[in-house]
């Protein structure tokens, strides 16, 4: 099933498939480590729709919400 | 000749060129902490080359301004030192292959080799060499292991190399990885386990009180033990001193500049007004213990990594006042000093979040010279509850300017999107020696400054113009702040330097209420001459004038409106 980062819930995991947005945007994603094919695991969503931090390779990435919902994941 | 040092950002760049070129620059644990160039100087060869430590960047094509200083620079390097976090080896290949395409002489340097180690990742340098096809050094900046082979290692001519798309450097970096890489399987350390526990909500809050407060609690009981054992019993014996330089001098100019005022035959170190007195008593003793004490904190904080995750904590609040949570690292390091605070409001992407940072910061954020002066004035005038008025004033100005400039600037207020960099110990030496930069860049600055303003102030007195500005500003003074009308020549010097400026209202016997009020005018009205210089030069001329205008009104605003209230109170 494939939603987006923003909907995956906190320790749940999942694996990119998908950047929307610009080539300027998925560039700038792929270069910090948010890239297609990588297992990501959300550490922790903040509440008031605050950023969520990811972890990918064992780094830690914060993340704000918009722009989690442009990353798709398969779980 | 010169060498760049480039490389993403946190990896430690700053560390790499403090020990080539011998020079210290500030090195913390977060991504962004060099917002400009440092030059220096390294042997290469029995020659001289300079060395640019250059800001972080994921890749070459720029997102902030600090990348895009990054970028520029590449046109002028004659040599690069590409410097890799080799725990995060896939990620910071990017850079470096769009560096190699540039076909610049380069070398690598896997910087954080000890770390990998212990993060059970292994590199297999003559593999990554031979697949890169340029020189590698496994490097511990910290301790300066690999950092004489990497300077020895820097190529005479590039190796050549094509241009690839992007999806083709992903692919090379895959291959490059699987080729020259092994990691192996571990589990979270202690450390990591606690990283997370300070950015999750229900654990992280509580942590970021109890973080918040033991900073306030160490720099107090630093800073007033610094004051009551060390200096004032130091000035004690110097009171002596003085005092039979006074009776040598006789009374006159020369003594009115030296020395100052004598009260009830001794020395009044803080209100005398003279070179000698307060111009090494207000520097040395009121302020050096604080400055100290803070900037012992906030190395403790910028070295463990601490300050990433309360950005991520204060992120949504800080959305409302159109930043994010970044922008607590210029309030930080505001809060030290304005000028490295206005500095790093570079870390923001928009020019929308750098102004209202900047303006923010300058208006509500006082530095730590300057707080320690308010503590002085309001606390023996007003006590805890005159400094919590002054402090609290403070904050609600600065969440409603910026609940107002939201909506009033124009421009993007991008979300956040930042590596949380992993804690790690700090080092002592690096965290002595960082703390030794601060305060050798506080005592060259603010002595000269602190005894500049003393004198003008004298003179100002001596020439009449505190009485004639006092008499002009009457109206707005007396009338709408409530302060007497003397207290001008405070806001005059302030512009100078803002801790001479609230030492110059001790002597005018003030009231609790005046003293408030005078303190929050004061942190407000305009940012000192060393802010208002690197202000101009990162907001640009028009928006340097938009800030001042809002300074400015503001500043008078709030202290009418405070003086009113706390006249109808009855504070």
């Amino acid at each position: 099933m494939q939603i987006t980062l923003a909907n995956l819930g906190p320790r749940q995991k999942g694996t990119i498939i998908q950047i929307i947005g610009g080539r300027g945007m998925q560039s700038h994603l792929r270069t910090i480590g948010v890239r297609e094919g990588k297992l990501v695991r959300i550490v922790t969503k903040q509440p008031a729709r605050g950023p969520i931090v990811l972890e990918i390779d064992g780094n830690r990435i914060a993340m704000g919400r918009g722009m989690a919902m442009r990353v798709l994941v398969e779980i | 000749m010169k060498i760049l040092l480039m490389g993403n950002p946190n990896v430690g760049k700053s560390v790499v060129f403090s020990r080539l070129t011998g020079i210290n620059v500030i090195a913390s644990n977060y991504p962004g902490t060099t917002v400009e160039l440092k030059r220096g100087r390294t042997r290469l060869n029995e020659k001289r080359a300079e060395v640019i430590d250059v800001p972080g960047a994921y890749s070459l094509e720029p997102t902030s301004k600090a990348e895009e200083v990054a970028v520029r620079m590449l046109e002028e390097g004659d040599a690069v030192i590409n410097v890799v976090d080799s725990t995060n080896l896939e990620r910071n290949l990017y850079l470096t292959l769009q560096l190699k395409e540039r076909e610049v002489p380069m070398v690598v340097a896997l910087n954080f080799w000890d770390e990998a180690r212990h993060k059970g990742i292994k590199i297999n340098i003559a593999s990554l060499r031979k697949l890169l096809g340029v020189p590698i050094v496994p490097t511990i900046a910290i301790t300066g292991e690999g950092i004489r082979e990497l300077v020895a290692s820097i190529p005479s001519e590039a190796s050549p190399s094509k241009v690839l798309s992007e999806d083709e450097r992903w692919i090379e970096i895959g291959r490059i990885i699987r080729e020259s890489q092994i990691v192996t399987h571990r589990h979270h350390t202690l450390l990591e386990v606690l990283g997370d526990a300070s950015v999750k909500p229900l654990t992280g809050i509580p942590i970021a009180i109890v973080v918040m407060l033991a900073t306030f609690w160490v720099v107090r009981l630093i800073g007033e033990g610094l004051i009551g054992y060390g200096f004032d019993p130091i000035f004690d014996l110097y009171e002596g001193l003085v005092l039979e330089l006074s009776e040598a001098m006789g009374p006159g100019f020369l003594h009115d500049i030296l020395i100052g005022k004598l009260t009830d035959g001794g020395i009044n170190f803080a209100e005398s007004m003279g070179l000698l007195t307060t111009g090494m008593y207000v520097p040395f003793a009121m302020v050096l213990p604080y400055v100290f004490a803070f900037y012992l904190a906030l190395g403790i904080l910028e070295d463990s990594g601490y300050l990433p995750r309360l950005a991520v904590l204060i992120d949504t609040l800080m959305h409302r006042i159109g930043l994010h949570g970044l922008a607590i690292i210029p309030m930080m390091l505001g809060l030290g000093c304005n000028v490295p605070g206005a500095l790093s409001t570079r870390v923001l992407e928009t020019k929308k979040q750098r102004f209202i940072a900047a303006t923010l910061m300058a208006i509500a954020v006082p530095c730590m010279a300057q707080i320690a002066m308010i503590f002085g004035l309001v606390g023996k005038l007003a006590g805890v509850k005159g400094l919590s008025i002054v402090f609290l004033t403070l904050f609600l100005v600065w969440v409603v300017l910026g609940l107002l400039l939201k909506h009033l600037v124009k421009g993007e207020c991008p979300e956040i999107f930042m590596e949380v960099p992993p804690y790690r110990v700090p080092s002592g030496l690096a965290l002595f020696k960082k703390l030794w930069m601060r305060i050798r860049s506080f005592l060259t600055t603010a002595i000269p400054f602190v005894c500049l303003g003393v004198f003008i102030v004298n003179l100002l007195y001596v020439l009449g113009i505190i009485e004639a500005m006092g008499d002009l500003f009457a109206p707005l003074m007396t009338g709408w702040l409530g302060l007497p009308s003397d207290a001008v020549g405070a806001l005059i010097i302030g512009f100078l330097r803002k801790d001479v400026a609230v030492g110059m209202l001790l002597p005018l016997g003030l009231t609790a209420s005046q003293a408030v009020v005078a303190s929050v005018v004061l942190t407000m009205y305009f940012p000192c001459v060393a802010t208002f210089v690197v202000l101009i030069r990162e907001l640009g001329i028009v928006d340097m004038l938009k800030s001042m205008g809002i300074m400015v009104v503001s500043a008078m605003l709030v202290g009418g409106v405070l003086n009113l209230l706390l006249n109808l109170l009855g504070v």
